[in-house]
């Protein structure tokens, strides 16, 4: 019973990796990796990863995969099916992972890996991934926590809204079209209309509207 | 039926999809998908290796898989941010038309 | 220093400075120029008067002044120039300073109006000063030396109209023609100097060598006849003479100076100073040039209308005289006919000078330009408008033609006397010399009254001309008075006995016998005319003799007897040649019982006027035999050179380093510039367009190729 579920696993988890990386569509492919990650978080109840395994749906689905999502619907023109088109390295692509594939899995196979002979489920693991985070890994888990930090304080920097002044300056100096596109679709974003081509300075120095 | 070799032999097919994923896919938030892909099967190794090869007491795979998915979320983060400037900047999150440093 | 040796040294710097000056500031004076020439001169003249005085107190072998220097010395080799004065030294000195002084009076006239006056002066001054060096010279180089600038001074005179052809043509054969006789004279002189122990160029060190010393006598001999070619070519003998003719085409009284009296005497004064080493066998080759120069010229001199050609002839015929003289011993007779020969042919000249300018202002204000002024056919009966100029002539001619009273009678008498004496010791084929003398005095007598006949007397040929005739101004008549006196014989003789051979007279004793080291008398010789010798002594008186029938009786010695024993014999004969000659001429031209032209028919049918008309033809044969092939063969040689070797062979070097070079522009600026170096830049150009293309931008790429690399390494260190 149990390997049935694990081949079913190992397959579901093949094949919705595999559509991730296929779909010409986005959201089928942010879609399968959710299907893909709830298949590893099932991997790791199986490898009696239990904590791991919320972790991994707590974590991964729940947070990365809907900010994954959250950049899907945010870079794209949600009136029209986000297609993309045929990438030129396709082939090359397949080639080169193919190959990697094949070296590693002639790796794997040949090599005698130093197994341990009797290795019986034990108790849950989180207190002792708790006692380790605390004891022995102290240092990394604190290093960690100012890395998250410093992941959070530039996200939040990278992707806020300019100040006005510097708007100015930048549609002064460029008189690039696709920026004016840019901050047309911006504006078309936020204030969610379509508007005629103007002098964006004008607007921008006399208006206001902050979006935070 | 769950030998250690099942477990590498799949995580090796998600780490080849993922760099398939990140050479041949033109948009951004899919190469993303891709690196995230590369730093699962990461995770499998490890908790696998953990599971084969060493007692239950010591968990240190676990722990590393612990600190790999807070990078994942961490670089996430940053990446999407960055996807979005871009987005803004040139419009699209087509790499190929992220070209302005082209020789 | 001494003032003899000041004096002397003024004979040569004189005349040197005045051709200085009058080349460079000559012009200044304009006319008046002259004035300063003859001041010189005339300073010179007196000198050579001084020293004149004293030679008729000086023994033949007294030298009045000998110096010398050393002029350059490389290793064993010596060259010193010096002074020599003698008697015959001083006599010549008194000759040509006389002759150019009265030359320099006569061409104020006859030059008058000539652009180029100073310039002739000049020219004058730079011959007196060369011919002084001549006479002066005590070493065989310097002969030598001054033998070219006299050489050089006769090319600048003749050619002194240098605009006229002729002229210009004239003065180069001249000196061409020296040129080819100084060779000669070159090789003889460097044999006498290598012959023996001691090497020296001095004459009297030359003279010392032979007289102590065994030289080969075929050396000597062509020694000797070698360096008498420097006399053939300068004194006009016969293979040479073709220039005196042609030179005539310079101004009169230079002619005078030069071609009568001075600078042909030149090569009768070497082989004079030269005596002493000749052989008898170069003695006698010297008498056939001479015997047959003076028969030759003379035949030639019969049928020319020139009036001056026929002079220039006579000259040479002249010259020819004295060089028989020397060629048969007579050394004190060749010095005499000399030193008469340059008073009456100067004279002789000057007066023809004078007829000429008569006729040529008559022809210039007739306007006539193309009648000849020196053509005797267009004279005639000038005695009458040009009486002093006539008989200055008269009384030269009869000089020449050997009449009685006369000087010439004397030298030539003489000469005439030496040549019988020769032939009455030798016999055999030497028979051809009193021939040719006497023969030669005949024509000589024949042409000479010729001359006088057609130019003086009878109708003028051309009225017109006639009419605008007058006598020469006095500065131009007073040299010919003054030389037809000296054309007397009393000057030399000494006694007013007209027949004498003026043996006892000062020249004679002045000028003694000569010496001869190199010819010795056989026992044979010596005995029979030891005979002679007393019987002789006798007879003579006052003759200053100090040798005694021994075995020093020296072959001049032997000479001078014979001719003074053969003297009467010469005297009739030449005196009965003289007189038929005058007779003939006196018939043909004076009283014109004989026609000259059917005579001249007669002598046609042996082409015998042709060939004295036309000179013998030795020009033309000289043309065809030398000049001829000589251009031809010269035109070949500067065709070989100039087409083949410089326009084919040379150039082509060049055109095909042009070649080349232009070959290796094309390929040094098309390959290697263009192709191969900016090939570099244009494959590196081209490279990095190719390569600009990896860096697409996409960073996805660049991945890729990241990962690509990585395969690759793990491909390859798995191999390994």
């Amino acid at each position: 019973m149990g390997e049935i579920i694990f081949l079913g696993l190992v397959v579901i988890i093949a094949t919705s990796a595999t559509w991730v990386v296929v779909s010409p569509n986005l959201v089928h492919s942010a879609v399968s990796l959710l299907v893909t990650l709830f298949g590893v978080a099932g991997l790791y109840v199986f490898l009696y990863a239990d904590f791991l395994a919320a972790t991994q749906v707590v974590i991964y689905v729940g947070g990365i995969l809907v900010l994954i999502i959250f950049g899907v619907m945010l870079t794209n023109k949600i009136d029209k099916p986000v297609i993309e088109s045929d990438s030129s390295n396709k082939i090359i692509g397949a080639l080169i992972s193919g190959f990697i594939f094949s070296i590693l899995s002639i790796i794997i196979i040949q090599t005698k890996w130093p197994v341990l002979a009797n290795n019986t489920e034990g108790p849950s693991t989180v207190e002792l991934i708790g006692r380790l985070i605390l004891g022995k890994y102290l240092l990394p888990f604190e290093l960690i926590s100012i890395l998250l930090l410093a992941a959070l304080i530039g996200a939040a920097l990278l992707a806020r809204k300019k100040a006005v002044i510097e708007e100015v300056l930048e549609s002064g100096i460029e008189n690039n079209e696709e920026i004016h596109n840019s901050e047309e679709n911006d504006k078309n974003d936020d204030e969610d209309s379509n508007e005629a081509l103007e002098e964006n300075e004008d607007k921008k120095v006399e208006g206001e509207d902050v979006d935070g | 039926m769950d030998n250690l070799q099942i477990y590498l032999l799949l995580s090796s097919l998600l780490f080849s999809l993922g760099i398939y994923a990140v050479i041949s896919r033109q948009n951004a938030v899919a190469i993303l998908m891709g690196i995230e892909l590369v730093l699962n099967s990461a995770n499998i190794n490890f908790i696998a290796f953990n599971r084969f090869t060493s007692t239950l007491n010591h968990l240190d795979g676990h722990i590393f898989a612990i600190f790999v998915i807070v990078l994942a979320a961490a670089e996430a983060a940053v990446a999407l941010a960055i996807i979005i400037n871009l987005f803004k900047n040139i419009g699209s999150v087509n790499v190929d038309d992220a070209s302005e440093l082209k020789g | 220093m001494d003032f003899n040796l000041i004096l002397a040294l003024s004979f040569l710097f004189i005349p040197i400075s005045l051709f200085v000056y009058q080349l460079f500031f000559g012009h200044l004076l304009k006319h008046d120029t002259w004035y300063v020439s003859i001041v010189g001169i005339g300073f010179n003249l007196s000198v050579a008067l001084t020293f004149f005085y004293r030679v008729f107190f000086n023994h033949p072998d007294d030298v009045f002044l000998h110096e010398s220097f050393n002029w350059l010395t490389t290793g064993n080799f010596n060259l010193d120039l010096g002074i020599f004065i003698d008697n015959i030294a001083a006599i010549m000195l008194l000759v040509v300073s006389l002759v150019s002084f009265l030359v320099h009076l006569y061409s104020s006239e006859y030059m008058r109006g000539d652009s180029r006056f100073s310039r002739y002066y000049a020219f004058l001054g730079l011959f007196t000063f060369s011919m002084n060096g001549i006479v002066l010279a005590d070493s065989i180089t310097m002969i030598y030396i001054f033998w070219e600038l006299v050489g050089l001074s006769s090319y600048l005179i003749i050619g002194f109209w240098f605009e006229k052809n002729s002229a210009a043509s004239a003065s180069k054969k001249a000196f061409l023609t020296n040129r080819v006789g100084d060779i000669g004279m070159f090789i003889g002189i460097m044999m006498i100097y290598f012959v023996g122990e001691t090497h020296s160029f001095n004459l009297a060190d030359i003279i010392e060598k032979v007289k102590t010393t065994e030289i080969d006598s075929t050396y000597l001999t062509i020694a000797g006849i070698l360096i008498f070619m420097g006399a053939v070519g300068k004194s006009a003998q016969l293979p040479l003479h073709i220039w005196l003719p042609d030179a005539m085409a310079g101004p009169t009284p230079a002619s005078a100076m030069i071609h009568a009296a001075t600078m042909v005497a030149a090569g009768v004064y070497l082989t004079l100073r030269i005596f002493p080493i000749l052989t008898f066998d170069a003695l006698t080759y010297i008498a056939f040039t001479g015997a047959c120069t003076a028969l030759f010229a003379s035949i030639i001199a019969i049928t020319q209308n020139d009036i001056k050609k026929v002079l220039a002839y006579s000259t040479v015929s002249q010259l020819g005289y004295m060089v028989l003289a020397v060629g048969v011993g007579s050394y004190m007779a060749a010095f005499f006919h000399l030193v008469t020969h340059a008073m009456f042919k100067a004279c002789l000249f000057l007066a023809s000078g004078s007829v000429i300018h008569s006729m040529h202002h008559s022809l210039h204000e007739l306007h006539d330009h193309d009648t000849d002024p020196q053509d005797m056919r267009n004279m005639g009966g000038l005695k009458n408008k040009m009486p002093i100029t006539y008989l200055g002539m008269l009384i030269t001619t009869l000089a020449i033609a050997g009449v009685p009273f006369f000087s010439g009678f004397v030298s030539k008498d003489a000469i005439l006397a030496g040549t019988l004496a020769h032939y009455f010791d030798h016999g055999g084929f030497t028979i051809f010399f009193p021939i040719a003398g006497f023969g030669a005095a005949t024509i000589t007598a024949f042409y000479m009254f010729r001359l006088i006949f057609l130019t003086f007397h009878g109708k003028p040929k051309n009225e017109d001309i006639y009419k605008h005739l007058h006598e020469s101004p006095k500065v131009m008549t007073v040299p010919l008075i003054v030389l037809s006196a000296l054309s007397l014989g009393l000057f030399y003789t000494g006694s007013l006995n007209p027949l004498s051979d003026g043996s006892h007279g000062w020249f004679t004793k002045a000028v003694g016998n000569g010496h001869n080291y190199v010819i010795k008398l056989d026992s044979h010789h010596n005995e029979s005319h030891a005979d002679t010798h007393d019987i002789h002594h006798g007879e003579a008186h006052g003759y200053d003799n100090h040798h005694t029938p021994s075995s020093d009786y020296s072959f001049t010695e032997h000479v001078s007897h014979a001719a003074h024993a053969a003297h009467y014999t010469a005297m009739y004969l030449s005196l009965t040649v003289a007189g038929l000659g005058i007779l003939l001429s006196f018939l043909f031209y004076q009283v014109n019982k004989l026609n000259p032209d059917s005579f001249a028919r007669f002598f046609n049918m042996f082409k015998l006027y042709d060939l004295s008309k036309n000179k013998f033809y030795i020009d033309e044969i000289y043309s065809n035999i030398l000049y001829k092939p000589f251009m031809f063969w010269s035109s070949i040689f500067s065709k070989i050179d100039w087409d083949y070797y410089d326009q084919t062979f040379i150039d082509s070097i060049g055109k095909i380093t042009l070649f080349t070079s232009e070959k290796s522009t094309k390929v040094d600026y098309n390959w290697l510039d263009q192709k191969v170096v900016d090939g570099f830049g244009n494959l590196a150009n081209y490279m990095s367009l190719k390569m600009k293309k990896l860096q697409g931008g996409v960073v996805q790429s660049y991945i890729l190729g990241g990962l690509v690399a990585i395969i690759l390494i793990t491909l390859i260190v798995q191999q390994i």
